[in-house]
């Protein structure tokens, strides 16, 4: 972020507003969409350099144009909105409530936490839950105190509502200051299934980050870039993504990755990590990249980095991804589970689905990139994130407004 | 002269159809077959759509289908009858004096359903993608047509229903319209146990249900019968056409969340019922 104005602020999350597609594109995708329905095929539009010359930039160089961490400009904003209440001794209220989006990966609250050197309360494993075994600690008094993810306290079963009912009790009769964070869809659950909202009153949110807040923070993580200076041109019109003059530059691509994103910090961060793709070199592509150069020159596309020794990246558009067909949309109750969860483990997840039939769909959609396994915990890509909210939404699941 | 012009007047007055070589038949064609193409195009892509696209446009989609099919084929009788006709009050007098004796004598069931049929496009009592009962025959409504509507019930049978049935009949709407409706498990227990402890469970078994729609309340109504305690469990799937899987999952959870509990359940009225 180049400066304060354009970071994103605290809002109440009933206030929450996601970014606008641009209306040349939201039609486009409506089209796209209509003749995937009638089975045509539709052509894709020329660009300026071809997708086989190009391949997916390897990770140490995209954590140097696009560093982690990827909720960067909501732990600012955290940091600013919380520093006077965390200061001030005699606060009007003891209890913070953060509700943000899913697939935060970076854990935003509890990097913030440990950055203030703050308490956060563990959780306890969701075999101990289910168990019963699991119990609420002592949090009577003490310093500030952070639970940094609410869903991690719970898991959609009977076990996991009576825990949490306990940590909602908790919570309320502490004398601490305490900021609780959760996610949406656990939010929706627990406001239905616990009354969450009467126990943690006015919950904040993020705004989300608009075209030119997106635009401003890539900018200044490509520039902080340390070692080689590296110019990023757009694929489709070899344009030059960021120019001296701002207002010269084509808006369109952010506007795009902002309403894709939903304005989600780290949905927009690793999507644009994805875009960002370096071309295959030999002597032949050489060749036809300096065609390419002099057909954009042709065509009068400013160049303003031409210097020597600088590599290019290529910044391609935004794919719409999509969810797998699956019989009786049974991936979506999976999604939806992880969601809730924030992440879970195969053996768990068999217990919040009704039935075992969804779990077939855990490899496929594992193969199509929507989510992903470690050490036996699945998770939700961030970068899968709106096509799996807008299945969920066509399929009348139950969503919050992030 | 005038008296020669009103005695012409009157002959054209008094024919009921026009003249074989002023009526064009190929317009009346063009007409039918058009509105027989648009007819079934919309029977054929609206539901279409509708089970491929978001799930809340399903029931518009659906419902839309009936509406426009009345108004392409009234707009077509009302193109096609003065074409053929000499509309007259006169003629239409005979006309309607004629169809009286038809009607009443040869297809009074089948107009009767019809104008039923009208009647039901505007009242609504049923709308395609409804869950509805009528005579015992309980399923989703898979067409509405000119003269019956298609059921089809959850064990696959297709029940056709004559729209008639709507002038004497009870016709139960299960979500009128909405894209939900209420699923109650049943849960029949032995009376000595602690009944806030079983309508707590209960209550967290439906709380717990990734159908749940949770716009709507969870309910648990509890009887007592001369053979023990029923509980009813009341609540919304998000998706109606989940009604059976829902209730399933209720049923199943429920029954276990109730062992733990340490209650019975009661035994000799299933086999009563089964008597």
């Amino acid at each position: 972020m180049t400066d304060d104005a354009h970071l994103p602020t605290c809002i109440k999350l009933h206030d929450f507003e996601s970014p606008k597609m641009p209306s040349k594109r939201a039609f486009e995708i409506y089209l796209s969409k209509a003749s995937m329905l009638f089975k045509t095929d539709s052509e894709a539009d020329e660009d300026a350099i071809s997708s086989d010359q190009l391949y997916k930039t390897p990770e140490s160089e995209l954590d140097r144009i696009a560093p982690p961490p990827a909720a960067s400009p909501f732990m600012q904003v955290l940091d600013d909105s919380l520093s006077d209440w965390l200061s001030n001794a005699t606060p009007n209220r003891t209890l913070k409530v953060i509700v943000l989006p899913p697939c935060d990966e970076s854990g935003t609250i509890k990097s913030w936490a440990e950055a203030n050197a703050l308490e956060c309360l563990v959780p306890p494993t969701h075999h101990d839950i289910l168990t019963g075994k699991a119990t609420v600690p002592d949090i009577q008094s003490g310093f500030p105190l952070v639970i940094p993810r609410l869903e991690a306290w719970m898991i959609r079963s009977y076990h996991g509502l009576n825990l949490m009912r306990a940590l909602l009790d908790a919570i309320t009769n502490s004398k601490r200051k305490v900021v609780v964070g959760c996610n949406i869809f656990a939010w929706e659950f627990l406001k239905k299934a616990v009354n969450a909202a009467a126990y943690l009153p006015d919950p904040l949110t993020f705004q989300a980050l608009d075209h030119d807040q997106l635009r401003d923070w890539f900018y200044t993580l490509h520039h902080d870039a340390e070692t080689q200076p590296v110019r990023l041109r757009y694929q489709h019109s070899a344009e030059a993504v960021f120019k001296e003059d701002k207002t010269a530059e084509d808006t369109n691509y952010f506007k795009i990755l902002a309403a894709t994103s939903l304005g989600i910090p780290w949905v927009a961060w690793h999507l644009w990590r994805s875009n960002l793709l370096t071309q295959h070199e030999n002597e032949e592509e050489e060749k036809d990249k300096q065609e390419q150069v002099d057909i954009a020159q042709e065509q009068r596309v400013v160049f303003e980095d031409e210097s020597e020794g600088q590599e290019t990246l290529w910044v391609a558009a935004l794919q719409e991804l999509s969810l797998p067909k699956t019989e009786n949309d049974s991936s979506l109750f999976v999604l939806q589970a992880i969601l809730i969860h924030n992440e879970i483990s195969s053996e768990h997840l068999a217990k919040v689905l009704p039935d075992s039939r969804p779990l077939t769909a855990v490899p496929l959609l594992k193969r199509a990139d929507i989510i992903t396994e470690h050490n036996g915990v699945l998770r939700c890509k961030p970068q899968a994130y709106p096509a799996i909210r807008a299945g969920l939404a066509a399929s009348g699941f139950p969503l919050g407004v992030l | 002269m005038a008296e020669s012009m009103f005695e012409t007047g009157q002959i054209k007055a008094s024919k009921l159809l026009n003249d074989f070589q002023e009526i064009s038949f190929l317009e009346i064609a063009l007409i039918i077959v058009s509105s027989w193409l648009v007819v079934y195009v919309m029977r054929k892509a609206l539901p279409y759509l509708a089970e491929r696209g978001p799930s809340q446009l399903r029931l518009y989609l659906l419902g839309a289908v009936p509406i426009i099919r009345l108004f392409v084929l009234t707009g077509a009788a009302l193109w096609i009858i003065p074409l053929i006709f000499n509309i007259t009050f006169q003629n239409f007098l005979v006309i309607a004096g004629g169809a009286s004796v038809a009607i009443g004598f040869a297809f009074k069931d089948y107009v009767s359903s019809i104008i039923a049929g009208v009647v039901a496009i505007f009242e609504k009592p049923y709308r395609p993608g409804d869950w509805v009962k009528i005579d015992g025959d309980y399923g989703e409504v898979r067409s509405v047509g000119m003269r019956s509507l298609e059921i089809v019930t959850p064990a696959d049978d297709v029940v056709t229903v004559p729209h008639d049935r709507l002038w004497s009949n009870n016709i139960s709407n299960s979500n009128d319209g909405a894209k939900t409706l209420m699923c109650v498990a049943n849960f029949y227990l032995e009376p000595a146990h602690d009944t806030a402890v079983v309508r707590a469970v209960l209550e967290e078994v439906a709380l717990t249900s990734a159908y749940l729609e949770y716009s709507k309340s969870v309910l648990v109504i509890v009887t007592q019968e001369p053979w023990g305690t029923h509980y009813k469990l009341k609540a919304y799937p998000f998706d109606m056409r989940d009604q059976f899987a829902f209730i399933t999952d209720l049923t199943g959870r429920g029954k276990q969340a109730i062992r733990e509990t340490g209650s019975q359940e009661v035994m000799v009225q299933a086999i009563g019922q089964g008597r």
